[in-house]
């Protein structure tokens, strides 16, 4: 089963997600800041990234760009809020494979995780 | 005009007019659903099909439509925008839009003068008189494209075609309120230009950062997989309604295929199609009836060359080529037939906007869900159908749903509700329509047969509930009393019943008084296959449609009884008269009935009856084959078919035998 890395600095949002992801039969792992998630993917070497874009010590595109820079091969789905836009234009620039918008359903959730994990 | 342009017109103009139709039969359903719930994918549907008119009649230069579409489209634009509500009201002038479409596309047809619109237009006016800001959410482009495509893209995507390398167009279409549709655009864009070369996008990236995007993605690339790659890249990111690629063909060639994407992934999509007369599809599948014959000649060869053991290897061979045509046979036969076959959308989708006006001439509320369109049947049989379910769906609008205060008085919701659905069961298609009106009442109808003098008193009283029903197809229920401007066209359910029997098909009706009532139609998917009965009378084979025979039976010398001078067969307490199918062929039914072995019960003209042969041979798929005039004025013979032995056999049209 795919494995995940939810990066999130909301412990309410990572929660959520992990669970329903879990529910779903994925393996999740999970991570607060971008810093962290960085370090995590390194020793988890998970099948799938999302990434919140709004985080301390690192925020998601730094983040990602980290990722990317390590494993060219990361794929990374940005989760972002309305209005944030130029930041996830940014996000698909720097690699990201698609993006997901707060708040979402879950099925919307579950089909971009499910896309990528076929892909 | 020059010669070529007025010839390029006319092609052009049919190719339009073959969407037009397809535009406004999806519109006018689309208006009659958001009459009743305001979708914004709806709004968008109908506004972006306006465009496609507007945009189509202005190419073509025909600006009488140009100007009535615009004033509809700017309607649709307010209502997207959210600038203005769609009232009723609108919705009625949105239909006579639609209405004056239709009379404007005849008018082309026949090349005749275009209807006037300007009442019209001063009717569309009225909600767009006050000055509207364009809407800046959602950017409009041309659904296609197309037709902005600059002189130095043309040049530059031809160059890539000199070269050898193919160059499609790739039309991403988005949810219209998705979220962040520029990041779409620029997500899908990315995607697909790391996949293959992307020579040209609309909108541009610049645009896609500035935010000014509609919710159509154009590219044009260039890749060696037929766009495969970049549909599936493209259809896998969220918020994607539809992918379509198609080749791009140089400026100066012909745009026949332009029309027609040659892949689109969406559901709704009619597919790729060509025109063919039936005649011709008629005249292959006799071919195919002749080739079918002289596979079973090779047969009978092969088994007389078997037979010598100096042939039996020639034979053997043979017997392997018969056996390869009769597949070969088989496999064009059903092609064929499907190639006959229609959804039957090309009928269902009038009936939306049909009911609406009924039910609002009645005063009454009344949603029509419409299940299984997409259900394929033969065109000869829709064409038959159609007259049928008119008249049941008007009868149910007319009779069956109540108005809103009985049915609030009856504790049932105000909006009554007739289910129109379509499906595949075996070899044959069931539509049924459902309301959940009033029901008939059984007793009220035994009373109106006895009183119109088709069943006496005591029959009447002896019909069961379910019989009462069947009294609704006797040749003069219905009557022009108890018809009103709705349901009244003088046609009644025994012209319907009649009609479907013609074609095998087949209505029942079942109703519960105060629930609802359900017509179920059975009819065959093709009238060229059907399986039959054979049977042989007098040293002839016949052949009897399956869906009019009720039962075979052998027949016991002491079995039939002469009832008021007539032979009649007794059948589990059920009497059918009896008559020798030879006999009925030959205008004296009541000769030639001794020493019959076997009957076929079934039922002529609403009256049972049971025909005696000398043999039953069995059940077969048979080939309806056309046998002209001389034939289809022979009272009882539906036509002619090739039996797999090679000899002809008579198909017997039981309704009209006696």
């Amino acid at each position: 089963m795919a494995k995940i890395l939810v990066v999130d600095d909301a412990m309410f949002m990572r929660n959520k997600t992990s669970k329903l992801l879990q529910e779903n039969g994925y393996e999740v792992v999970e991570a607060s800041n971008g810093e962290e998630a960085v370090a995590r993917y390194m020793r988890e070497n998970p099948d799938l990234v999302l990434m919140d874009i709004t985080m301390p010590v690192l925020d998601g595109i730094e983040s990602l760009k980290q990722l990317r820079a390590y494993d060219p091969e990361a794929k990374v789905v940005m989760v972002t809020a309305l209005g944030q836009k130029s930041m996830v234009l940014e996000a698909i620039k720097a690699g990201a494979r698609d993006f997901i918008v707060k708040p979402f359903q879950p099925d919307q959730l579950l089909e971009a995780v499910r896309k990528q994990c076929e892909a | 005009m020059k010669k070529d342009d007025l010839a390029e017109f006319q092609e052009d103009l049919q190719i339009f007019l073959i969407e037009l139709d397809e535009i406004l039969a999806d519109t006018e359903r689309n208006l009659v659903d958001l009459e009743r719930s305001p979708d914004a994918a709806l709004v968008q549907e109908v506004f972006r099909a306006m465009h496609t008119v507007k945009g189509g009649a202005a190419t073509l230069g025909l600006d009488d439509a140009v100007e009535v579409t615009h004033t509809m489209e700017s309607i649709m634009e307010r209502v997207r925008s959210g600038e203005q509500e769609l009232t009723s009201e609108m919705v009625d002038a949105l239909f006579h839009v639609l209405d004056w479409l239709k009379m404007w596309k005849v008018s082309l047809e026949e090349h005749m003068d275009s209807p006037p619109a300007e009442d019209l237009i001063k009717e569309m006016q009225r909600f767009v008189l006050e000055p509207h800001t364009e809407s800046a959410k959602v950017k409009t482009r041309p659904a296609d494209g197309k037709h902005t495509l600059g002189e130095e893209l043309n040049q530059k995507l031809d160059e890539y075609l000199s070269q050898n390398m193919p160059v499609y167009e790739v039309v991403v279409k988005f949810r219209p309120d998705a979220d962040l549709l520029s990041v779409r655009c620029f997500q899908v864009f990315t995607l697909v230009s790391e996949a293959v070369d992307v020579i040209f996008s609309e909108p541009s990236v610049d645009e896609m950062e500035s935010d000014d995007v509609g919710d159509v993605l154009t590219m044009y690339i260039s890749c060696e997989d037929g766009g495969e790659m970049a549909r599936q890249i493209a259809g896998s990111v969220g918020d994607v309604i539809e992918v379509s690629v198609t080749p791009y063909k140089p400026t100066n060639a012909p745009e026949a295929g332009r029309e027609s994407p040659d892949a689109t992934v969406k559901t709704s999509s009619l597919g790729r199609t060509v025109r063919v007369d039936v005649e011709l599809l008629d005249f292959l599948m006799n071919m195919i009836g002749e080739l079918v014959i002289d596979r079973t000649r090779l047969t009978q060869l092969a088994s007389r060359l078997l037979v010598d053991k100096d042939t039996a290897v020639i034979g053997n061979e043979l017997a392997a080529l018969a056996s390869h045509l009769q597949r070969t046979s088989q496999e064009l036969q059903e092609g064929i037939m499907k190639a006959r076959l229609l959804p039957l959308k090309n009928i269902f989708s009038k009936f939306p906007r049909m009911i609406r006006d009924l039910a609002n001439r009645c005063g009454k509320q009344i949603d029509l869900e419409i299940r299984g369109e997409n259900t394929e049947l033969d065109r000869t049989v829709l064409e038959v159908i159609d007259d049928p379910l008119i008249h049941i769906l008007r009868n149910a609008v007319d009779h069956g749903i109540e108005t809103p205060e009985e049915r609030r008085h009856m504790g049932k919701p105000e909006r009554g509700k007739v289910i129109l659905s379509a499906w595949h069961e075996e070899n044959q298609v069931v539509i049924e329509i459902t309301d959940d009106g009033a029901g008939m009442d059984p007793e009220a109808l035994k009373r109106s047969a006895v009183n119109k003098g088709l069943v006496s008193v005591e029959e009447a009283g002896r019909l069961s509930e379910k019989e009462a029903l069947e009294l609704i197809f006797m040749p003069g229920f219905s009557t022009a009393k108890v018809a009103t401007q709705v349901s009244g066209r003088g046609v009644g359910m025994d012209v319907v019943r009649t009609n479907l029997e013609r074609i095998n098909g087949h209505v029942e009706v079942r109703s519960r008084l105060g629930v609802g009532t359900t017509f179920t139609l059975k009819l065959p998917l093709t009238l060229a296959i059907m399986r039959a009965l054979l049977v042989e009378c007098s040293g002839c084979i016949y052949a009897i449609p399956t869906s009019s025979v009720e039962e075979a039976i052998t027949v016991s010398k002491d079995g039939i009884q002469t009832i008021k001078g007539k032979p009649t067969l007794l059948v589990r307490g059920r009497i059918f008269p009896f008559v020798s199918l030879e006999g009925v062929l030959n205008d004296d039914p009541w000769a030639h009935q001794h020493g019959l072995q076997y009957a076929v019960l079934t039922r002529s003209n609403g009256e049972a009856l049971a025909l005696g042969v000398d043999d039953l041979i069995g059940e077969e798929e048979i080939v309806l084959k056309d046998m002209g005039k001389m034939l289809a004025r022979l009272k009882g013979i539906a036509g002619a078919t090739i039996l797999p032995d090679g000899d002809p056999a008579l198909i017997l049209d039981v309704n009209r035998l006696l």
